[in-house]
């Protein structure tokens, strides 16, 4: 009998010291490769509405292939016409006016969710309902999140062709903090349509740089489960560097930006926009400070456990050896 | 001006600013008149240096001027103007460049900051010097409308009297300080996320969604 306690409890205790990782049902899991591979393979246009709390946008999408390059185009429909393509590795961008700001954002490699490191990340995948979006036959995959430090999310995927057609993200107390949604999908090569009457647009093209990893080092002494770095990318300039860090677990996604000033450390801040967190912290050191600022699409208490846990110490002593 | 933004602005001027460093600055020209003309200053005396033709130009066409180096192309297409960046820089520098210009427009890229919250940590008193008029200020979050509220610390550290003044920030200055403080880098993830692949179209969305004025 004691025996059968005592195997009971080291059960009980091998099952509770196991890390949380992904629950997959693996239909639902196949279900999201499949869509990422469709996003990026597929031409298709149509129109989205993506809104968070203040901001609801309207767009126009357009994704297809040319001469064997992948175009993709996103263009605000309401408000100031602003628009967003890439070709290939050029960025465009246009906005009305004649003393336009480039703003040159790199634009996302669309539906790219780094599977395996999703799937050892605490989700629990299933399939939804069936649905209707876009006037089209959509299923439900719910990636919920086992943890409070990463948010859920609910993807609406085509049945006739794995695009996506609907997202949400949800806070962990169930709260909708973003979402985007297909109201119109043509499938094959269509271009978007521009209204004659419209203003004239500047456009800027930009090139995508590739990205060289040099980065050795992680200053994060904590990390939610599944978060792992996932690019490095240094940047400097008249001796000064900024090194910018990317973690994700698959799905959500923040960064941790580092660098030295010669100004004098400012108050903690923190900014919150529908899912997207962003905390700024500021360390004194020798003739400046060293600014740690935090931006990702993690809850705020994580965010703020993450950045209070980094190694400020050894970060300036590394920082100011490569200064 | 402070000592700090004037150095930075000298930097922007001779080119040797990081891409922060030229985001930071030029969302400050906008916001203060007294930065533009000192940078109208420099610009002058740069370009009068190089013996370059400033007249006619304005404040946005100089720095994208100084910032860009661009050559323009023409547009396939009727009504638009078409500026064309070859690929041929690497990041630090091009990108830099890039970054610099979406600087003003960034200050005022992150349209809804929601639930602002600004808090004035510990460490904030031991970096003000033993010369300065000590000016502590806790901020909270702006719950009323007009004001934050406020706390000075005052200095006495030279065994002189030092009379401290008294700031009042009104939500729009604590919105400003923290657009000024956390745009760029918002910006930046967003950046960082499509390149690493995000997960969705989401982080363009997000993009686009920003680019909203501050209401």
């Amino acid at each position: 009998m004691p025996l059968r306690y005592f195997c009971g409890f080291i059960g009980l205790w091998i099952i509770l010291s196991t890390p949380a990782l992904a629950i997959s049902s693996e239909p639902a899991v196949s279900r999201l490769q499949a869509m990422a591979s469709a996003v990026k393979s597929l031409a298709y246009s149509g129109k989205l509405v993506y809104q968070r709390e203040g901001v609801l946008s309207n767009l126009a999408f357009q994704h297809d292939f040319k001469n064997g390059e992948e175009r993709a185009r996103l263009r605000r429909l309401s408000g100031q016409p602003l628009e967003r393509a890439r070709v290939g590795d050029s960025l465009f961008e246009a906005m009305p006016g004649p003393d336009v700001l480039r703003q040159g954002y790199p634009l996302p490699g669309l539906i790219h969710p780094g599977l395996t490191q999703m799937r050892e990340s605490p989700y629990r995948f299933s399939l939804g309902a069936k649905e209707r979006v876009a006037d089209r036959s959509a299923q439900v995959v719910n990636v919920e999140a086992l943890d409070d430090h990463r948010y859920s999310y609910k993807f609406w995927v085509d049945y006739e062709t794995d695009l996506l057609l609907k997202s949400q993200t949800v806070s962990i107390e169930g709260k909708i903090l973003e979402q985007f949604e297909f109201s119109e999908l043509v499938l094959g090569s269509k271009s978007i349509q521009v209204a004659l009457d419209q203003v004239s647009l500047q456009v800027n093209v930009h090139p995508i740089t590739a990205q060289e990893t040099v980065l050795q080092f992680s200053p994060a002494s904590w990390l939610p489960t599944g978060y792992q770095l996932v690019s490095a990318l240094p940047s400097k300039a008249a001796g000064q560097k900024i090194y910018s860090l990317v973690y994700s677990d698959g799905l959500g996604s923040f960064s941790i930006f580092l660098e030295l000033t010669s100004s004098r450390a400012e108050p903690e801040m923190l900014a919150i926009s529908g899912p997207t967190i962003a905390l700024g912290k500021d360390y004194s050191f020798s003739g400046g400070a060293l600014r740690v600022t935090l931006v990702g699409e993690i809850p705020q208490t994580t965010g703020k456990t993450i950045i209070d846990a980094l190694d400020v110490n050894g970060l300036k002593g590394l920082l100011g050896r490569a200064r | 001006m402070t000592e700090a933004l004037r150095n930075s602005l000298s930097a922007l001027v001779d080119q040797e600013a990081t891409e922060f460093e030229v985001r930071k600055t030029l969302d400050a020209v906008k916001g203060q008149p007294e930065l533009k003309s000192y940078w109208c200053g420099c610009q002058a005396i740069s370009g009068t240096l190089n013996g370059d033709d400033l007249l006619g130009m304005t404040l946005v066409n100089r720095v994208n001027s100084e910032l860009d180096e661009v050559s323009s192309a023409g547009a396939s297409t009727p009504k638009v103007n078409v500026k064309f960046l070859p690929a041929r820089e690497v990041l630090p520098s091009r990108f830099g460049a890039l970054i610099g210009q979406l600087a003003i427009a960034a200050s005022v890229a992150f349209a809804v900051v929601v639930g602002v919250k600004v808090i004035a940590p510990i460490e904030m008193q031991s970096v003000v010097s033993s010369n300065e008029s000590l000016e502590f200020i806790k901020f909270q979050l702006p719950g009323s409308k007009e004001k934050v509220s406020s706390q000075i610390v005052s200095g006495d550290f030279d065994g002189g009297s030092t009379r401290p003044m008294a700031r009042i920030l009104t939500e729009q200055d604590v919105k400003r300080m923290v657009s000024e403080r956390l745009s760029s880098y918002l910006v930046r993830h967003a950046e960082n996320t499509a390149v690493v692949g995000g997960t969705s179209v989401l982080p363009l969305a997000r993009i686009m969604g920003h680019d909203e004025p501050i209401q």
